[in-house]
Protein backbone atom coordinates (compact mmCIF):
# COMPACT_ATOMS: atom_id res chain seq x y z
CA UNK A 1 0.00 0.00 0.00
CA UNK A 2 1.51 3.40 -0.80
CA UNK A 3 1.73 6.35 1.37
CA UNK A 4 1.01 9.62 -0.42
CA UNK A 5 2.52 12.64 1.56
CA UNK A 6 -0.49 15.00 0.51
CA UNK A 7 1.08 17.38 3.54
CA UNK A 8 -2.76 17.96 4.37
CA UNK A 9 -3.65 18.19 7.93
CA UNK A 10 -6.69 15.61 9.31
CA UNK A 11 -9.09 17.99 9.91
CA UNK A 12 -13.11 17.98 9.93
CA UNK A 13 -12.82 20.92 8.28
CA UNK A 14 -10.91 22.02 5.50
CA UNK A 15 -7.82 24.02 6.01
CA UNK A 16 -5.56 25.20 3.31
CA UNK A 17 -2.28 27.47 3.55
CA UNK A 18 -3.12 30.79 4.29
CA UNK A 19 -1.00 33.62 4.29
CA UNK A 20 -0.23 35.76 7.26
CA UNK A 21 1.14 38.56 5.38
CA UNK A 22 -1.07 38.49 1.58
CA UNK A 23 -3.89 36.46 3.30
CA UNK A 24 -4.01 34.76 -0.36
CA UNK A 25 -4.74 30.69 0.27
CA UNK A 26 -2.26 28.76 -1.52
CA UNK A 27 -2.51 24.94 -3.01
CA UNK A 28 -0.68 22.84 -3.51
CA UNK A 29 1.09 22.73 -0.31
CA UNK A 30 4.43 24.78 -0.26
CA UNK A 31 6.88 26.58 2.45
CA UNK A 32 7.12 29.82 1.20
CA UNK A 33 3.81 32.42 0.24
CA UNK A 34 3.44 32.06 -3.76
CA UNK A 35 2.07 34.96 -4.50
CA UNK A 36 4.15 37.33 -2.05
CA UNK A 37 7.29 34.75 -1.07
CA UNK A 38 6.70 35.89 2.53
CA UNK A 39 7.57 32.87 5.20
CA UNK A 40 3.96 32.95 6.97
CA UNK A 41 1.78 30.40 5.33
CA UNK A 42 -0.05 28.85 8.39
CA UNK A 43 -3.01 25.90 7.97
CA UNK A 44 -6.47 27.83 8.20
CA UNK A 45 -9.88 27.49 7.90
CA UNK A 46 -10.67 28.41 4.49
CA UNK A 47 -13.98 28.32 2.43
CA UNK A 48 -15.07 25.17 1.41
CA UNK A 49 -17.08 25.84 -1.72
CA UNK A 50 -16.26 25.78 -5.55
CA UNK A 51 -17.17 25.04 -8.92
CA UNK A 52 -16.38 21.98 -10.90
CA UNK A 53 -13.93 22.60 -13.78
CA UNK A 54 -13.49 19.47 -15.49
CA UNK A 55 -14.12 15.72 -14.72
CA UNK A 56 -12.25 12.93 -16.07
CA UNK A 57 -12.81 8.97 -15.45
CA UNK A 58 -9.84 6.53 -15.41
CA UNK A 59 -10.19 3.42 -16.78
CA UNK A 60 -7.02 2.81 -15.23
CA UNK A 61 -4.47 3.38 -12.50
CA UNK A 62 -0.73 3.01 -11.56
CA UNK A 63 -1.54 2.28 -8.13
CA UNK A 64 -3.38 -1.02 -6.46
CA UNK A 65 -5.11 0.59 -4.43
CA UNK A 66 -7.66 1.95 -7.14
CA UNK A 67 -7.43 -0.49 -9.31
CA UNK A 68 -10.19 -1.94 -7.48
CA UNK A 69 -12.25 0.55 -7.81
CA UNK A 70 -12.04 1.96 -11.60
CA UNK A 71 -13.37 2.96 -13.31
CA UNK A 72 -12.48 6.34 -10.88
CA UNK A 73 -13.69 9.81 -11.49
CA UNK A 74 -11.34 12.79 -10.43
CA UNK A 75 -12.22 16.72 -10.54
CA UNK A 76 -10.61 20.10 -11.10
CA UNK A 77 -12.14 22.37 -8.81
CA UNK A 78 -11.87 26.05 -9.08
CA UNK A 79 -12.22 27.04 -5.28
CA UNK A 80 -14.13 30.30 -4.14
CA UNK A 81 -11.32 30.92 -1.76
CA UNK A 82 -8.90 30.94 -4.65
CA UNK A 83 -6.42 28.13 -5.72
CA UNK A 84 -7.61 25.36 -8.39
CA UNK A 85 -7.59 21.82 -6.97
CA UNK A 86 -7.94 18.31 -8.03
CA UNK A 87 -10.23 16.25 -5.65
CA UNK A 88 -11.68 12.91 -5.83
CA UNK A 89 -15.27 12.79 -7.28
CA UNK A 90 -18.20 11.52 -5.64
CA UNK A 91 -20.80 9.97 -7.94
CA UNK A 92 -23.88 12.17 -9.63
CA UNK A 93 -22.16 15.67 -9.88
CA UNK A 94 -21.17 16.96 -13.26
CA UNK A 95 -18.84 19.85 -14.91
CA UNK A 96 -20.63 23.06 -13.56
CA UNK A 97 -21.96 22.01 -10.75
CA UNK A 98 -21.26 23.67 -7.06
CA UNK A 99 -19.79 21.29 -4.86
CA UNK A 100 -17.96 21.77 -0.75
CA UNK A 101 -14.68 20.35 -0.12
CA UNK A 102 -14.23 17.65 2.59
CA UNK A 103 -10.80 16.23 3.50
CA UNK A 104 -10.82 12.13 3.94
CA UNK A 105 -8.83 9.37 4.86
CA UNK A 106 -8.20 7.12 2.48
CA UNK A 107 -8.06 3.21 3.43
CA UNK A 108 -4.49 3.27 4.42
CA UNK A 109 -4.84 7.01 6.04
CA UNK A 110 -4.06 8.81 3.28
CA UNK A 111 -5.46 12.39 3.76
CA UNK A 112 -7.09 13.65 0.62
CA UNK A 113 -9.80 16.30 -0.77
CA UNK A 114 -12.83 15.01 -1.96
CA UNK A 115 -15.30 17.45 -3.72
CA UNK A 116 -19.32 16.48 -2.48
CA UNK A 117 -22.39 17.82 -4.52
CA UNK A 118 -24.49 19.88 -2.83
CA UNK A 119 -27.62 18.49 -4.09
CA UNK A 120 -29.94 16.41 -1.45
CA UNK A 121 -29.65 13.14 -3.60
CA UNK A 122 -26.34 12.87 -4.32
CA UNK A 123 -25.17 13.44 -0.69
CA UNK A 124 -27.43 10.63 -0.10
CA UNK A 125 -25.57 8.52 -2.93
CA UNK A 126 -22.05 9.72 -0.98
CA UNK A 127 -22.69 7.88 1.73
CA UNK A 128 -22.74 4.47 0.11
CA UNK A 129 -19.83 5.04 -1.94
CA UNK A 130 -17.81 6.59 0.46
CA UNK A 131 -18.19 3.07 2.43
CA UNK A 132 -17.73 1.24 -0.89
CA UNK A 133 -14.44 2.70 -1.42
CA UNK A 134 -13.34 2.93 2.10
CA UNK A 135 -12.64 6.87 2.24
CA UNK A 136 -13.66 8.29 6.23
CA UNK A 137 -14.87 11.54 6.67
CA UNK A 138 -12.29 13.15 9.43
CA UNK A 139 -15.13 13.68 12.97
CA UNK A 140 -13.96 16.97 14.68
CA UNK B 1 10.72 44.39 -22.44
CA UNK B 2 14.29 43.89 -24.25
CA UNK B 3 14.46 41.34 -27.04
CA UNK B 4 16.62 38.46 -27.61
CA UNK B 5 19.33 39.40 -29.95
CA UNK B 6 19.63 37.78 -33.48
CA UNK B 7 21.18 34.29 -33.95
CA UNK B 8 23.22 35.17 -37.09
CA UNK B 9 26.04 33.19 -37.69
CA UNK B 10 24.75 30.17 -36.59
CA UNK B 11 23.96 26.46 -37.69
CA UNK B 12 22.48 23.58 -36.74
CA UNK B 13 23.35 20.81 -38.32
CA UNK B 14 23.65 16.57 -38.32
CA UNK B 15 20.12 15.28 -37.31
CA UNK B 16 20.33 12.17 -35.61
CA UNK B 17 17.57 10.15 -34.22
CA UNK B 18 18.76 6.43 -32.41
CA UNK B 19 17.71 3.73 -31.17
CA UNK B 20 13.77 4.11 -30.63
CA UNK B 21 12.83 1.07 -28.56
CA UNK B 22 9.63 0.02 -26.63
CA UNK B 23 12.30 -1.09 -23.77
CA UNK B 24 15.74 -1.28 -23.71
CA UNK B 25 18.48 -2.94 -21.49
CA UNK B 26 20.61 -0.10 -22.24
CA UNK B 27 21.34 3.03 -19.79
CA UNK B 28 20.84 6.54 -21.05
CA UNK B 29 24.41 7.19 -21.05
CA UNK B 30 24.39 4.53 -23.75
CA UNK B 31 21.72 6.38 -25.95
CA UNK B 32 23.69 10.00 -25.20
CA UNK B 33 26.94 8.25 -26.31
CA UNK B 34 25.61 6.42 -29.31
CA UNK B 35 23.96 9.73 -30.65
CA UNK B 36 27.15 11.63 -29.95
CA UNK B 37 29.00 9.47 -31.88
CA UNK B 38 26.69 9.88 -34.72
CA UNK B 39 27.15 12.90 -34.53
CA UNK B 40 31.02 13.29 -34.82
CA UNK B 41 30.37 10.49 -37.76
CA UNK B 42 28.31 12.56 -39.63
CA UNK B 43 30.33 16.16 -39.39
CA UNK B 44 33.45 14.28 -40.29
CA UNK B 45 35.15 15.62 -37.16
CA UNK B 46 36.73 14.36 -34.03
CA UNK B 47 35.48 14.05 -30.50
CA UNK B 48 37.94 16.59 -29.39
CA UNK B 49 36.26 19.06 -31.94
CA UNK B 50 33.19 18.83 -29.99
CA UNK B 51 34.06 21.66 -27.28
CA UNK B 52 30.56 21.91 -25.87
CA UNK B 53 27.76 19.31 -24.33
CA UNK B 54 24.41 20.18 -24.07
CA UNK B 55 22.19 17.04 -22.50
CA UNK B 56 18.34 16.36 -21.46
CA UNK B 57 17.48 13.05 -19.46
CA UNK B 58 15.44 12.18 -17.47
CA UNK B 59 16.44 8.72 -17.02
CA UNK B 60 19.90 9.83 -16.56
CA UNK B 61 20.46 9.46 -13.03
CA UNK B 62 22.70 9.19 -10.36
CA UNK B 63 24.78 10.39 -13.20
CA UNK B 64 24.73 13.86 -14.59
CA UNK B 65 26.36 15.47 -17.76
CA UNK B 66 29.72 16.93 -15.81
CA UNK B 67 30.03 12.79 -15.23
CA UNK B 68 29.11 12.12 -18.88
CA UNK B 69 32.47 13.65 -19.69
CA UNK B 70 34.36 11.18 -18.24
CA UNK B 71 32.34 8.25 -19.56
CA UNK B 72 32.93 9.50 -23.06
CA UNK B 73 36.49 10.47 -22.19
CA UNK B 74 36.31 13.89 -23.42
CA UNK B 75 37.48 17.41 -21.83
CA UNK B 76 34.73 20.14 -22.95
CA UNK B 77 34.64 24.08 -22.06
CA UNK B 78 31.13 24.36 -22.05
CA UNK B 79 28.21 21.92 -20.30
CA UNK B 80 24.33 22.43 -19.92
CA UNK B 81 21.88 20.02 -18.59
CA UNK B 82 18.26 21.32 -19.28
CA UNK B 83 15.78 19.62 -17.77
CA UNK B 84 12.78 21.01 -19.52
CA UNK B 85 11.09 17.75 -21.01
CA UNK B 86 9.22 19.04 -24.07
CA UNK B 87 10.90 21.98 -24.07
CA UNK B 88 14.53 20.85 -23.72
CA UNK B 89 15.32 20.96 -27.56
CA UNK B 90 14.40 24.81 -28.16
CA UNK B 91 15.61 25.53 -25.23
CA UNK B 92 19.34 23.50 -25.66
CA UNK B 93 19.25 25.10 -29.01
CA UNK B 94 19.29 28.51 -27.83
CA UNK B 95 21.79 28.28 -25.12
CA UNK B 96 24.17 26.37 -27.50
CA UNK B 97 23.79 28.83 -30.21
CA UNK B 98 24.60 31.70 -27.57
CA UNK B 99 27.55 29.32 -26.78
CA UNK B 100 29.24 29.68 -30.25
CA UNK B 101 28.30 33.28 -30.47
CA UNK B 102 30.17 34.64 -27.41
CA UNK B 103 33.20 32.20 -27.93
CA UNK B 104 32.56 30.00 -24.95
CA UNK B 105 32.33 27.30 -27.35
CA UNK B 106 32.69 26.03 -30.75
CA UNK B 107 30.97 23.11 -31.82
CA UNK B 108 28.09 22.31 -29.36
CA UNK B 109 26.69 18.81 -29.06
CA UNK B 110 22.97 18.77 -28.08
CA UNK B 111 21.23 15.53 -27.20
CA UNK B 112 18.42 14.30 -25.60
CA UNK B 113 18.34 10.66 -24.64
CA UNK B 114 16.57 8.27 -22.27
CA UNK B 115 15.98 4.57 -21.85
CA UNK B 116 12.84 2.73 -20.64
CA UNK B 117 12.57 -0.76 -18.54
CA UNK B 118 9.46 -1.95 -17.27
CA UNK B 119 7.82 0.02 -14.42
CA UNK B 120 10.40 3.17 -15.20
CA UNK B 121 7.43 5.01 -16.44
CA UNK B 122 5.56 4.53 -13.02
CA UNK B 123 8.91 5.72 -10.76
CA UNK B 124 9.11 8.82 -12.70
CA UNK B 125 5.46 9.92 -12.40
CA UNK B 126 4.74 8.77 -8.93
CA UNK B 127 7.67 11.10 -7.74
CA UNK B 128 8.06 13.78 -10.38
CA UNK B 129 7.40 17.14 -8.44
CA UNK B 130 6.72 18.35 -4.75
CA UNK B 131 3.51 19.66 -6.61
CA UNK B 132 2.53 16.14 -8.23
CA UNK B 133 3.31 13.87 -5.52
CA UNK B 134 0.99 15.81 -3.42
CA UNK B 135 -1.94 17.16 -5.23
CA UNK B 136 -1.87 15.17 -8.37
CA UNK B 137 -0.48 11.35 -8.21
CA UNK B 138 -2.35 10.52 -5.07
CA UNK B 139 -5.42 11.30 -6.70
CA UNK B 140 -5.78 8.01 -9.21
CA UNK B 141 -2.43 7.63 -9.56
CA UNK B 142 -3.15 8.27 -13.31
CA UNK B 143 0.20 10.38 -14.34
CA UNK B 144 -0.04 12.78 -17.12
CA UNK B 145 -2.43 11.58 -18.52
CA UNK B 146 -5.08 12.89 -15.96
CA UNK B 147 -4.05 16.40 -16.15
CA UNK B 148 -4.49 16.55 -19.61
CA UNK B 149 -7.70 14.79 -19.95
CA UNK B 150 -9.09 17.30 -17.64
CA UNK B 151 -7.65 19.91 -20.09
CA UNK B 152 -9.12 17.86 -23.11
CA UNK B 153 -12.54 17.67 -21.55
CA UNK B 154 -12.47 21.74 -20.49
CA UNK B 155 -11.46 22.05 -24.29
CA UNK B 156 -13.95 19.86 -25.90
CA UNK B 157 -16.31 21.76 -23.55
CA UNK B 158 -15.10 24.97 -24.21
CA UNK B 159 -14.64 25.29 -27.62
CA UNK B 160 -16.95 22.31 -29.24
CA UNK B 161 -14.06 20.06 -30.25
CA UNK B 162 -14.72 16.56 -31.16
CA UNK B 163 -13.24 13.55 -30.77
CA UNK B 164 -12.97 13.25 -34.62
CA UNK B 165 -10.59 16.58 -34.80
CA UNK B 166 -8.33 15.16 -32.47
CA UNK B 167 -8.14 12.26 -34.31
CA UNK B 168 -6.73 14.10 -36.84
CA UNK B 169 -3.49 14.71 -35.35
CA UNK B 170 -3.51 11.15 -34.75
CA UNK B 171 -4.36 9.74 -37.97
CA UNK B 172 -2.30 12.43 -40.16
CA UNK B 173 0.90 11.80 -38.23
CA UNK B 174 0.48 7.99 -38.30
CA UNK B 175 0.49 8.64 -41.79
CA UNK B 176 3.55 10.21 -41.68
CA UNK B 177 5.46 7.96 -39.51
CA UNK B 178 4.51 4.91 -42.03
CA UNK B 179 6.80 6.93 -44.24
CA UNK B 180 9.59 7.67 -41.54
CA UNK B 181 11.99 4.71 -40.99
CA UNK B 182 12.39 4.34 -37.15
CA UNK B 183 8.94 5.12 -35.73
CA UNK B 184 7.94 2.55 -33.43
CA UNK B 185 4.25 2.71 -34.43
CA UNK B 186 5.15 3.09 -38.08
CA UNK B 187 4.36 -0.27 -39.05
CA UNK B 188 0.78 -0.21 -38.54
CA UNK B 189 -1.66 2.03 -40.00
CA UNK B 190 -4.27 3.94 -38.06
CA UNK B 191 -7.54 4.77 -39.44
CA UNK B 192 -10.34 7.38 -38.19
CA UNK B 193 -12.66 4.17 -37.45
CA UNK B 194 -9.58 2.60 -35.16
CA UNK B 195 -9.15 5.91 -33.80
CA UNK B 196 -12.49 6.39 -32.60
CA UNK B 197 -13.04 2.59 -31.62
CA UNK B 198 -9.79 2.28 -29.29
CA UNK B 199 -10.15 2.06 -25.63
CA UNK B 200 -10.75 4.90 -23.34
CA UNK B 201 -7.75 5.38 -20.81
CA UNK B 202 -8.65 8.42 -18.89
CA UNK B 203 -12.02 9.98 -20.24
CA UNK B 204 -11.96 12.33 -23.04
CA UNK B 205 -8.75 10.48 -23.98
CA UNK B 206 -8.29 6.79 -25.83
CA UNK B 207 -5.32 4.82 -26.56
CA UNK B 208 -4.26 6.96 -29.37
CA UNK B 209 -4.46 10.08 -27.72
CA UNK B 210 -1.81 8.98 -25.64
CA UNK B 211 2.24 8.58 -26.22
CA UNK B 212 3.82 5.07 -25.43
CA UNK B 213 6.97 6.00 -23.28
CA UNK B 214 10.23 4.42 -24.80
CA UNK B 215 13.79 4.49 -25.00
CA UNK B 216 15.56 6.43 -27.95
CA UNK B 217 17.60 9.61 -28.47
CA UNK B 218 18.01 12.81 -31.02
CA UNK B 219 20.47 15.21 -31.39
CA UNK B 220 22.20 17.71 -33.13
CA UNK B 221 25.15 20.18 -33.45
CA UNK B 222 25.25 23.67 -33.11
CA UNK B 223 28.07 25.39 -35.03
CA UNK B 224 29.26 28.71 -36.66
CA UNK B 225 28.06 29.47 -40.31
CA UNK B 226 32.42 29.32 -40.99
CA UNK B 227 32.70 25.75 -39.35
CA UNK B 228 29.52 24.24 -41.43
CA UNK B 229 31.15 25.57 -44.61
CA UNK B 230 34.30 24.29 -44.14
CA UNK B 231 33.09 20.93 -42.91
CA UNK B 232 30.71 21.41 -46.23
CA UNK B 233 27.56 20.46 -43.99
CA UNK B 234 24.62 21.41 -45.53
CA UNK B 235 22.71 23.55 -42.36
CA UNK B 236 19.64 25.69 -40.75
CA UNK B 237 19.91 28.58 -39.35
CA UNK B 238 17.89 30.29 -36.41
CA UNK B 239 15.53 33.12 -37.63
CA UNK B 240 14.37 33.66 -34.12
CA UNK B 241 13.27 31.89 -31.18
CA UNK B 242 12.20 32.55 -27.60
CA UNK B 243 10.81 30.77 -24.23
CA UNK B 244 8.13 31.36 -21.37
CA UNK B 245 7.67 29.86 -18.31
CA UNK B 246 4.27 29.69 -16.09
CA UNK B 247 2.92 31.89 -17.98
CA UNK B 248 -1.15 32.80 -17.53
CA UNK B 249 -0.98 31.26 -13.97
CA UNK B 250 -4.52 32.49 -13.55
CA UNK B 251 -5.94 30.94 -15.99
CA UNK B 252 -7.81 27.88 -14.04
CA UNK B 253 -7.14 25.64 -16.82
CA UNK B 254 -4.65 25.82 -19.38
CA UNK B 255 -6.36 26.65 -22.45
CA UNK B 256 -3.38 28.72 -23.60
CA UNK B 257 0.54 27.88 -23.08
CA UNK B 258 3.04 30.97 -23.50
CA UNK B 259 3.04 30.80 -26.95
CA UNK B 260 0.53 34.20 -27.18
CA UNK B 261 3.18 36.35 -25.30
CA UNK B 262 5.84 36.28 -27.83
CA UNK B 263 4.30 34.87 -31.52
CA UNK B 264 3.98 37.81 -32.92
CA UNK B 265 7.42 39.39 -32.16
CA UNK B 266 8.24 36.09 -33.07
CA UNK B 267 7.64 36.15 -36.95
CA UNK B 268 8.54 39.76 -37.31
CA UNK B 269 12.25 39.06 -35.79
CA UNK B 270 12.28 35.93 -38.50
CA UNK B 271 10.73 38.49 -41.32
CA UNK B 272 7.97 35.63 -41.92
CA UNK B 273 4.39 35.14 -41.74
CA UNK B 274 2.51 31.78 -40.56
CA UNK B 275 1.52 31.44 -44.43
CA UNK B 276 5.48 31.15 -44.99
CA UNK B 277 5.91 28.13 -42.80
CA UNK B 278 6.81 25.06 -44.90
CA UNK B 279 6.61 22.48 -42.27
CA UNK B 280 5.20 22.57 -38.60
CA UNK B 281 6.38 20.58 -35.73
CA UNK B 282 4.57 20.54 -32.59
CA UNK B 283 4.86 19.24 -28.90
CA UNK B 284 2.40 16.14 -29.19
CA UNK B 285 2.13 14.40 -25.72
CA UNK B 286 -1.28 15.09 -26.14
CA UNK B 287 -3.50 16.12 -28.94
CA UNK B 288 -4.70 19.33 -27.36
CA UNK B 289 -1.53 20.43 -26.54
CA UNK B 290 -0.39 20.51 -30.86
CA UNK B 291 -4.10 22.34 -30.74
CA UNK B 292 -2.71 25.13 -28.39
CA UNK B 293 0.36 25.10 -30.31
CA UNK B 294 -1.47 25.91 -33.57
CA UNK B 295 -3.52 28.30 -32.22
CA UNK B 296 -0.82 30.01 -29.93
CA UNK B 297 1.56 30.17 -33.08
CA UNK B 298 -0.24 32.41 -35.00
CA UNK B 299 -2.10 29.69 -37.41
CA UNK B 300 -5.45 30.21 -36.20
CA UNK B 301 -7.40 31.82 -33.10
CA UNK B 302 -7.38 30.57 -29.64
CA UNK B 303 -10.40 27.67 -29.78
CA UNK B 304 -10.59 27.55 -33.39
CA UNK B 305 -7.51 24.68 -34.03
CA UNK B 306 -10.68 22.27 -35.25
CA UNK B 307 -11.94 24.08 -37.63
CA UNK B 308 -8.53 24.86 -38.89
CA UNK B 309 -7.76 20.81 -39.24
CA UNK B 310 -11.24 20.58 -40.45
CA UNK B 311 -9.96 22.55 -43.67
CA UNK B 312 -5.97 21.76 -43.49
CA UNK B 313 -4.38 18.23 -44.64
CA UNK B 314 -1.35 17.56 -41.85
CA UNK B 315 -0.04 14.75 -43.95
CA UNK B 316 4.08 15.70 -45.60
CA UNK B 317 2.70 15.26 -48.55
CA UNK B 318 -1.11 16.49 -48.37
CA UNK B 319 -0.20 19.89 -49.74
CA UNK B 320 -2.20 22.01 -46.56
CA UNK B 321 0.46 22.70 -43.36
CA UNK B 322 3.15 19.99 -43.41
CA UNK B 323 3.19 18.62 -39.46
CA UNK B 324 5.33 16.50 -37.37
CA UNK B 325 6.25 14.98 -40.44
CA UNK B 326 7.93 11.97 -39.28
CA UNK B 327 5.00 10.80 -36.96
CA UNK B 328 5.27 13.00 -33.52
CA UNK B 329 5.95 11.58 -30.14
CA UNK B 330 1.82 9.57 -31.04
CA UNK B 331 4.02 7.77 -33.16
CA UNK B 332 7.01 7.19 -32.49
CA UNK B 333 7.01 6.96 -28.77
CA UNK B 334 8.05 9.58 -26.25
CA UNK B 335 11.38 8.61 -25.58
CA UNK B 336 11.72 10.87 -21.81
CA UNK B 337 13.45 14.20 -22.69
CA UNK B 338 14.57 13.17 -26.32
CA UNK B 339 10.79 13.65 -27.49
CA UNK B 340 11.51 17.17 -26.54
CA UNK B 341 14.21 17.25 -29.52
CA UNK B 342 12.38 14.86 -31.40
CA UNK B 343 10.64 18.06 -33.44
CA UNK B 344 13.84 20.25 -34.00
CA UNK B 345 16.00 17.42 -35.40
CA UNK B 346 13.07 16.42 -37.55
CA UNK B 347 13.18 19.91 -38.72
CA UNK B 348 16.68 20.19 -39.50
CA UNK B 349 16.48 16.73 -41.68
CA UNK B 350 14.01 18.24 -43.42
CA UNK B 351 15.43 21.68 -44.29
CA UNK B 352 18.44 20.22 -45.27
CA UNK B 353 16.72 17.58 -47.65
CA UNK B 354 18.09 14.55 -45.74
CA UNK B 355 14.69 13.09 -44.76
CA UNK B 356 13.61 10.35 -47.33
CA UNK B 357 10.31 9.27 -48.25
CA UNK B 358 8.42 11.55 -45.71
CA UNK B 359 10.46 14.59 -47.29
CA UNK B 360 8.27 17.89 -47.61
CA UNK B 361 8.77 19.46 -50.99
CA UNK B 362 10.63 22.45 -51.24
CA UNK B 363 10.68 23.03 -47.71
CA UNK B 364 12.23 26.35 -46.51
CA UNK B 365 10.94 27.49 -43.05
CA UNK B 366 10.33 25.28 -40.16
CA UNK B 367 8.21 26.02 -37.09
CA UNK B 368 9.52 23.95 -34.15
CA UNK B 369 7.57 24.40 -30.62
CA UNK B 370 8.38 22.76 -27.50
CA UNK B 371 6.23 22.10 -24.16
CA UNK B 372 7.68 20.86 -21.38
CA UNK B 373 7.46 19.57 -17.47
CA UNK B 374 3.75 18.84 -16.38
CA UNK B 375 3.54 20.14 -12.77
CA UNK B 376 0.12 19.09 -11.10
CA UNK B 377 -1.59 20.41 -13.47
CA UNK B 378 -0.35 22.09 -16.48
CA UNK B 379 2.77 22.36 -18.10
CA UNK B 380 5.42 25.13 -17.18
CA UNK B 381 7.59 25.52 -19.95
CA UNK B 382 6.53 26.64 -23.54
CA UNK B 383 9.16 27.73 -26.52
CA UNK B 384 9.03 28.26 -30.23
CA UNK B 385 11.72 28.50 -32.89
CA UNK B 386 11.35 29.20 -36.54
CA UNK B 387 14.43 27.93 -38.79
CA UNK B 388 15.09 28.37 -42.97
CA UNK B 389 17.09 25.84 -44.55
CA UNK B 390 18.90 26.06 -47.61
CA UNK B 391 22.46 26.89 -46.23
CA UNK B 392 25.44 24.15 -47.52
Amino acid sequence: MTVFQTGLPASATLKLQQCGNCAQVNYPARELCGYCLADALQWQPVKDTGTVQSITELQYSLEPGYTAHLPWRVASIQLDCGPQALTHLVPGVVTGDAVRLKVIQDGQGNVMLLALGCDHAVQQAAIHWLEEVQFKEISA
Amino acid sequence: MSSPASYQGIALVCPVTLGYSKTSEHSASWFIGSVLRELIASAGITKQDVDGLAVSSFSLGPDSVSFLTQHFNMTTRWLEQLPFGGASGVLAMRRAARAVQSGDADIVACIGGDTAVKGSFRDLVADFSSFSNSASYPYGSAGPNAAFALITQRYMAEYGATREDFGQLAVSQRYNAQHFDGALLGGQGLSMEDYLAARSICSPLHLYDCVMPCAGGEGFLAMSIERAESLGLPYVTILAADERHNAFPEDPTQLRGGWPQFCQALYERAGVAPADIDLLQTYDDYPVISMLQLEGLGFCDMGEAPGFLRKNALTFDGGGLPHNTSGGQLSNGQAGAAAGYLGLVESIRQLTGASVANQVPNARHAMVSGYGMINYDRGLCSAAAILQGGGH
